[in-house]
């Protein structure tokens, strides 16, 4: 990114995106200049509606030119896909859902701020579902949970305190085990 | 009466964690007389030790004070179960009811036939068994201060309020008011101590949806807010000055006068005030303001204008105010079912204690147990903040056993706004509109609700 007498500019770069909708602007123009159609008719809507119509006739006597459109469709949606490689973020796979295995009617107050009680999460869930349950608080959150592990178990620590598996595997471990 | 110092502590563990078992293991007959003095304390009574005083039949005197200045004479019994008071037993109470005294029999086990006949004999006279001993002091526990002897009898200020004294009889006259089965009409309350949960938007959208499966619904604004109200303006308001649900605790009109339709089809509100705050008495209106509340919802005469349709409520729907005041108790004790809003805030558990302790309160005055549909989660954004801090909230909905509705209703944010401009201006049409996420989340909560009780 370059600057340029106060006005930030875009690179010459485009993202996927900025490329589909010029390849579209592209093909209407030329499409409009092969038909014929006046120059100001610019609704791309019907032009787009018109191909289609014609497409689904010629494609039914005619299955290359059928072919034809759906490969060129999906490659131009390739272009739109998000990949990890070009750093587009992937949406985390939803995680199971907690089942209880335990039932206690008492009332207690609960501190939504607090960091999470491990022991108390195995009470609720039972150990195998320790590490599921603590993967729903914020790593800040498990930090302090990590910190009381730590003054309880001198001389140990998490393999990495930015990462959440890393806390978490910590506070499990120590929980857990019951050491 | 004065208790023995060295018992207090115990006293008091059994009363916030009371059960028949361990009034009979851990207390003997001379400790359970005094416990039973020492929950009667707890009520709000000065508790006189009566032995000797009347005879055979009384134990303990129990003295109301302002507005109740009636006098009662208690006889306990330390009957192990399937042990029974018997008739002469509760003959020797009878006897011992001089100068207007109300006499009341308190065991830990039950009543043969002869003593109940006794104890119907006399229209003063009210027999608790160990259950009931065990709701009034459940009752008890959710409606009157914690009292810390160690201050409130130093004497250093002035008293300020005096809360009136539960009477023993309540929890029985609670269990004799009459509740209409879920098959002729279903009442259900939408709570939460916390305010900005979306209560009223609940309830609206249950109402709505309801109405939508052919039913007769009932919406019972008893919020002081009145936004319910506001957003079901009445089609045929001319220049009448709005009646509201204010007006029956004043006993201005009956539930039935207070009825009337709104916009939507099948959907009928009785609408709240802003006067509503002037009229909530809070614990102070005690047992009988609650109980006569329960009645009347209850009753087949509460139904729709004769000129409009006339047919009874399926459902009756509840929206309360953001407090455990007069109006919210008596919708809980009315309640076949509750549903709790949550919305994951850094608050999102303040209101789910209350409300879990005000229904098991108000399910110890009428004996019958009130369910907790559900916890609907409102305004959920499922981001890390609103996961993280509905996480301990849902360890402690799991713990207790409480489902969490599988639809969580989405932050809207378009539809919130459009609501709050419409509650604002007295508009239906966007609140309800079935197009928008959070609508569509409430209609399989209602699928949900449905599949649940019937």
């Amino acid at each position: 990114m370059s600057t340029s007498g106060g006005v930030r500019t875009s690179s010459n770069r485009q993202t996927p995106a900025q490329v589909v909708r010029q390849r579209g602007i592209d093909a209407t123009r030329q499409l409009r200049d092969a038909l014929n159609l006046p120059t100001d008719l610019t609704d791309s809507a019907i032009l787009g509606t018109a191909l289609a119509e014609v497409a689904v006739e010629e494609s039914r006597a005619n299955p290359a030119l059928a072919s034809r459109i759906r490969q060129r469709y999906l490659d131009i949606a390739s272009l739109r896909k998000p990949t990890a490689q070009n750093g587009a973020r992937r949406r985390a796979e939803p995680l199971p859902p907690l089942v209880p295995i335990r039932r206690d009617t008492a009332i207690r107050d609960i501190d939504a701020e607090k960091a999470p009680d491990p022991k108390f999460l195995i009470y609720v869930y039972g150990y195998a579902q320790l590490n599921r349950a603590l993967q729903d608080y914020t790593l800040d959150m498990l930090k302090q949970t990590a910190a009381k592990v730590q003054d309880e178990h001198p001389g140990t620590k998490p393999r990495s305190k930015s990462s959440k598996a890393a806390v978490i595997d910590y506070i499990v471990e120590y929980t857990a085990n019951g050491r | 009466m004065p208790q023995p110092q060295v018992l207090t502590p115990l006293f008091r563990d059994i009363f916030e964690s009371p059960s028949l078992e361990r009034m009979l293991k851990e207390l003997d007959p001379y400790q359970f007389e005094d416990f039973v003095g020492f929950v009667f304390e707890q009520a709000g009574f000065a508790v006189e030790d009566a032995a000797g005083q009347f005879g055979q039949g009384l134990d303990l005197k129990l003295h109301a004070s302002s507005p109740d200045r009636r006098k009662y004479g208690v006889s306990v019994k330390h009957f192990t179960p399937p042990g029974n008071v018997t008739g002469p037993q509760m003959m020797l109470l009878r006897g011992a009811l001089h100068n207007g005294l109300v006499g009341v029999a308190v065991t830990i086990g039950d009543y043969n036939g002869p003593a109940l006949d006794e104890a119907l004999k006399e229209p003063r006279m009210w027999a608790l068994n160990g259950e009931q001993f065990l709701r009034y002091m459940a009752y008890v526990r959710g409606s009157r201060p914690k009292t810390n002897p160690a201050t409130s009898s130093a004497g250093k200020h002035p008293v300020i309020f005096t809360p009136a004294a539960i009477s023993p009889d309540a929890v029985i006259r609670g269990q004799e008011v009459p509740f209409l089965p879920t098959q002729t009409r279903k009442v259900l309350t939408v709570a939460n101590h916390k305010g900005g949960v979306g209560k009223t938007t609940t309830a609206l959208n249950l109402a709505f949806g309801l109405a939508g499966h052919d039913k007769q619904i009932l919406l019972v604004d008893m919020d002081a807010q009145a936004n319910l109200t506001k957003a079901l303006p009445d089609p045929q308001a001319g220049n009448t000055v709005p009646k509201h649900i204010g007006q029956y605790f004043t006993g201005e009109h009956t539930l039935a006068e207070l009825v009337r339709s709104t916009e939507l089809p099948g959907v009928w509100l009785i609408p709240s005030h802003a006067d509503l705050t002037t009229n909530d008495m809070g614990l102070a209106a005690g047992p009988a303001a609650e109980l006569q509340f329960v009645r009347d919802l209850h009753s087949l005469e509460l139904k729709p204008p004769a000129a409009l349709g006339n047919l009874p409520f399926d459902w009756i729907v509840i929206d309360t105010g953001p407090w455990m005041g007069l109006f919210t108790r008596s919708a809980l004790a009315a309640s076949h079912y509750v549903i709790m809003p949550i919305a994951p805030s850094v608050f999102a558990d303040s209101g789910l204690g209350h409300l879990r302790r005000a229904v098991r309160t108000m399910s110890a005055l009428t004996g019958r147990d009130t369910t907790i549909l559900g916890c609907l989660v409102t305004q959920w954004t499922d981001d890390k903040l609103s996961v993280s801090t509905f996480a301990p909230v849902e360890a402690e909905l799991n713990l207790a056993g409480i489902t969490i509705f599988a639809d969580r209703i989405p932050v809207d944010k378009g539809n919130i706004e459009r609501s709050h401009i419409d509650t604002a201006t007295g508009k239906k049409r966007t609140l309800l509109d079935r197009r928008c996420k959070s609508a569509k989340a409430y209609i399989n909560v209602i699928e949900e609700v449905l599949t649940y009780v019937h």
